[in-house]
């Protein structure tokens, strides 16, 4: 542990030296904006046109900074900061697009480029582990989920192609859909969960775009009574939630693989055996199926963990 | 049809009220800010209403109240060009699942967030001696982001999350050498979660930088509970209170002189700490004298255990050529238990004559994990793509208890012959390995060893994707997804052998015109497992192992879900309608004569008719329907319990209080009137 804390920290002092090698430089992109200046057609070159886009542009959150209050020589590009210089497409009168960066349906700007355009200013807080994250990779497009142009309703947040989160999400992942109907399942298709409070779909350290150091920390975010430490510790709890819980549906209760008394099976033996200590073994005998198969856990009820000192065979 | 006269007059005034005179206000501005937004006013009721007792399920997490319904309102106070503004929400106020929301914000310098939702789970109505066994949760949160520069964010977040209620649980009164009895009580529920988290970002185009600390508070208002009333030990403990902090550190720099490389760093350190009191399972906190002479004796005071974590991970994303991409990251996660010299844990610990220490480090060891992945993903031209990957992770865990190494090698194939034709498919295998683990002793008797890791033993899997995406017609879009997975558990003699399953799905897309867009998606589902439970030896004193005895135990489970949905235009710029619908049905089977197959359908119908009087105005009209239906495997598995003959099991019926729900049939009316201002 203690290499461990060792190794992060000059990881971390390294990554400052090099920022502060790197600081001492001016930003190089925005010198170029400024050397490519006479490229640009124009905010108002573009909206002799483009009106009808325009008027929709400048009542969203980017429209908005860009046309009224840009606050850097990129921004002041306006349309330009993402589409790329526009005078020779304004000079062929819309026939050229002479590099240009396009975002509608069927264009053939990959989508790397396209999203390259979004990192230059959303490189940050959530979107910092895009680069290498499963959507950078499918080549999955910002515009694919978030919307530019259009006007957001009163609804929509974060300038989502459709309405909700869950509809966004909802389009590729279909097999969630499906697992939301089942019997156990999270508030998602009531609408009082959504695909983000769990996944951060822009990118994370962690496997499945989780929103946690691991599945227990994401888990731990609404359910930290089972966070513990706890005198008596249930290793498959304290290792991973997801080894026994299916988080997007199950049929049986409680988000549970198969029903609970064939679950503990997956490890424990049928027979019930009372004794804790096993004549010449350091491991432990435990279960056989009780009768009423609602499972093992009308007795073994403090199974996530227990604090009490009789609580070996999680009774207490 | 039962509608209430008072609350149909109330609604249909509510919906006609902005018809006349007093509601048709005019735009209205304060000091520069022009408010405007919508509100959603109407009612509820029911066509064939669920009895109480049958709409524990449908209400699981929503209320469905007759009567009046505000269904959402929204305000927004903005200025000339909307850079500042005040927003406000609310929907469902005054019911268990209302949600208020509250923004101010300058666009591109800070942005206020005060957000409260609440949600129910309402866990079963069927026990006539209980109203309802539910859980509220209430969720506050408050968020501040502030942008003093473009390259400069600062941000904090607080939420407060709290659950109340009661939730069923069960007690065993009856036990070995006797046949099992129980009984059923309410468990109380006192929970409150704070989480704080603060951050701030530096970001220049060439790299990033940020720092963050989180605070996690788990506080339970109950300290334990009497599950079992007929036992003077019939005490248990409830989760104790603890705490949580992480600091965080990372960063990011884009090399793109060095093959257009990103390299990224992720640094979190986390200490865990409970002290809660420690309980007997007779609900006294004290322990009885000379219980472990020398080690803390009486009173026993608290917990005090602590644990840490400890992730590090290093990413980088190279793209020497616009061909070619690589990746390659590292990934450790440590949790470290600092817990093996506790007091109180030897205590616990403590056998017939000695600390059992084997036990002790069986539960409280620590682990790490570590994870290696390299990836390359070649684009030989704009239709032919390939991505190769390669995964190595192990977990090792302290004191023997067994390490476990996987390696994962993957392909996947993106193809696009045609501008309306895209198809991605890809394989992995994966292998996994299992060590230091328990042996099974051959043949198996009374003093085998009984506990087996199968969540991380020996795994080979398997796993196909395939998806095909057609575009045939510019206002068409087909899809069909297929997916496999195999997976063999070696080295596992007993417990689980095997998991094999695959889904298949499809769904179609299409806008014949503008005003109308419909879509159509199937998915079919199907999984099983294979145990084997071992049911030899049965000591005589505990009578015949019942029920779902193995020795092979198959689980067999099938899922099918029906998606559809209609946005239909009736009359442009006046009458549309939209609806959705999802018909899902499983089947389990567990292949024992004794145990009904598990049988469970689920309907739901949400169509709403809105006309737009004017362009202030709209009425809106929805018809939802729901039905539910499961067969009493349910019961039969879970709360009654079944014996070797098939039979409800005598003495061992579980009262209602285990929780359950009813089948139920519902059809709902929604009738509202919109009204923008």
């Amino acid at each position: 542990m203690r290499r461990l804390v060792v190794s992060g920290l000059a990881l971390v002092f390294s990554g400052i030296a090099l920022l502060v090698f790197y600081s001492l430089g001016p930003a190089k992109e925005i010198e170029k904006v400024k050397a490519d200046n006479q490229e640009y057609a124009g905010m108002e070159t573009c909206q002799a046109c483009h009106q009808e886009v325009y008027d929709r542009l400048a009542k969203t959150t980017m429209g908005i900074l860009f046309v009224n209050h840009p606050r850097d020589a990129k921004e002041k590009l306006g349309c330009e900061s993402c589409h790329g210089p526009g005078n020779e497409h304004a000079a062929s009168g819309g026939k050229e697009f002479a590099g240009m960066v396009r975002y509608s349906k069927g264009s053939h700007t990959p989508a790397a480029v396209r999203n390259d355009v979004c990192l230059k200013c959303h490189q940050k807080k959530q979107q910092m582990f895009w680069q290498g994250s499963p959507h950078d990779v499918k080549d999955v497009g910002c515009t694919e989920c978030h919307s530019v142009h259009t006007e957001p309703g009163m609804a929509s947040r974060h300038q989502l192609t459709r309405v909700t989160v869950n509809d966004t999400c909802n389009v590729c992942h279909k097999k969630q859909v499906a697992d939301e109907m089942r019997f156990s399942h999270h508030p998602l298709r009531e609408g009082k969960m959504t695909c983000v409070d769990c996944h951060n779909p822009h990118g994370t350290t962690s496997p499945k775009l989780v929103k946690g150091l691991s599945n227990n920390e994401l888990c731990f975010n609404c359910h930290a009574q089972y966070r513990g430490p706890f005198i008596f510790q249930h290793p498959p709890v304290m290792e991973d939630c997801f080894n026994c819980h299916k988080p997007h549906g199950s049929a049986y209760p409680s988000l549970l693989k198969v029903p609970p008394i064939r679950l503990c099976r997956d490890c424990h033996l049928v027979f019930h055996q009372l004794s804790l200590s096993q004549p010449g073994s350091t491991k432990q005998a435990v279960i056989r199926p009780n009768a009423a198969l609602s499972g093992c856990l009308n007795c073994h009820r403090t199974i996530h963990g227990s604090n009490n000192v009789n609580g070996n065979l999680f009774f207490h | 049809m039962k509608i209430q006269k008072g609350i149909l007059v109330i609604f249909l005034a509510a919906m006609f009220l902005p018809l006349t005179s007093v509601g048709s206000f005019a735009q209205v501005t304060l000091g520069g800010y022009t408010l405007n937004g919508e509100v959603d006013l109407g009612g509820r009721f029911f066509i064939n209403e669920p009895s109480h007792v049958n709409r524990g399920y449908f209400e699981q997490y929503i209320p469905y109240p007759t009567g009046v319904l505000l269904d959402q309102l929204y305000a927004q106070l903005a200025n000339k060009d909307g850079s500042e503004y005040y927003k406000f929400f609310m929907s469902r106020p005054g019911e268990r699942d209302e949600d208020f929301l509250l923004q101010a914000g300058k666009i591109g310098c800070y942005k206020l967030e005060i957000e409260y939702d609440q949600l129910q789970h309402l866990y079963s109505t069927v026990n006539p001696n209980f109203q309802d066994m539910l859980i509220l949760v209430q969720r506050l949160r408050v968020a501040a982001d502030w942008t003093p520069t473009p390259e400069i964010d600062v941000y904090a977040d607080y939420n407060l999350l709290k659950r109340n209620g009661e939730m069923p649980s069960s007690s065993i009164v009856q036990g070995p050498p006797n046949a099992y009895a129980y009984t059923s009580n309410l468990k109380p529920i006192d929970y409150t979660q704070n989480d704080l988290r603060i951050g701030a970002d530096y970001v220049q185009p060439m790299y990033q930088f940020q720092l963050g600390y989180h605070f996690s508070q788990f506080d339970d208002g109950n300290k334990e509970f009497l599950a079992n009333p007929a036992s003077a030990t019939g005490w248990e403990s409830l989760p104790p209170s603890n705490t949580a902090n992480y600091i965080n550190g990372a960063g990011a720099l884009n090399l793109p002189q060095c093959a257009n490389t990103r390299l990224t760093g992720n640094f979190t350190y986390g200490w865990l700490n409970q002290n809660d009191p420690v309980f007997q399972s007779n609900g006294s906190t004290l322990y009885p004298l000379n219980f472990l002479p020398g080690v803390a004796n009486t009173p026993m005071g608290n917990s005090d255990l602590s644990a840490s974590t400890f992730a590090g991970d290093l990413l980088g994303v190279s793209r020497p050529t616009d061909q070619l991409t690589v990746r390659y990251s590292y990934r450790a996660y440590d949790f470290q238990n600092d817990n093996l010299n506790n007091p109180v844990l030897i205590n616990a610990f403590y056998g017939s004559n000695s600390v059992n220490l084997p036990l002790l480090k069986m539960e409280q060891y620590s682990y790490l994990r570590q994870a290696v992945n390299f990836g390359a993903d070649y684009k030989f031209n704009s239709k032919v793509a390939v991505d190769l990957g390669y995964t190595y992770d192990s977990v090792d865990r302290d004191f023997n208890e067994g390490s476990t190494s996987t390696n994962t090698p993957k392909v996947q194939f993106r193809v696009y012959p045609c501008d309306w034709l895209n198809l991605i498919a890809s394989y992995a295998y994966s292998n996994r390995n299992g060590s230091n683990f328990l042996e099974m002793p051959s043949p198996i008797s009374s003093s085998s060893v009984l506990t087996y890791k199968s969540y991380s033993g020996g795994d080979v899997r398997n796993l196909v994707n395939f998806v095909a995406e057609l575009l045939p017609l510019n206002n068409v879009t087909f899809s069909t997804n297929f997916t496999l997975y195999t997976d063999s558990f070696d080295n596992n003699g007993y417990g689980l052998l095997s998991d094999n399953g695959w889904s298949a799905g499809a769904d179609v897309s299409w806008t014949p015109c503008k005003g109308i867009a419909l879509s159509l998606g199937y998915d079919h589902e199907q999984s099983s497992t294979k145990e084997l439970a071992d049911n030899a030896v049965a000591a005589p004193n505990l009578g015949p192992v019942l029920g779902d005895s193995g020795p092979l135990l198959l689980t067999s489970d099938s899922y099918d879900t029906v998606t559809a949905r209609a946005d239909v235009v009736l009359v442009p710029e006046k009458l549309s309608l939209t609806t959705s619908a999802n018909f899902s049905w499983s089947n389990s089977d567990f292949h024992n004569p004794l145990m009904p197959n598990l049988d469970e359908t689920i309907f739901h119908v949400d169509t709403w008719l809105k006309y737009n009087y004017d362009k202030h105005v709209a009425f809106k009209v929805g018809y939802i329907f729901e039905q539910f239906n499961m067969t009493n495997a349910y019961q039969t598995l879970y709360l009654q319990g079944i014996s070797d003959t098939g039979a409800p099991v005598g003495n061992q019926t579980l009262n209602t209080l285990q929780g359950f729900y009813n089948n139920y049939t519902a059809h709902v009316i929604e009738a509202l009137v919109q009204y923008k201002f």
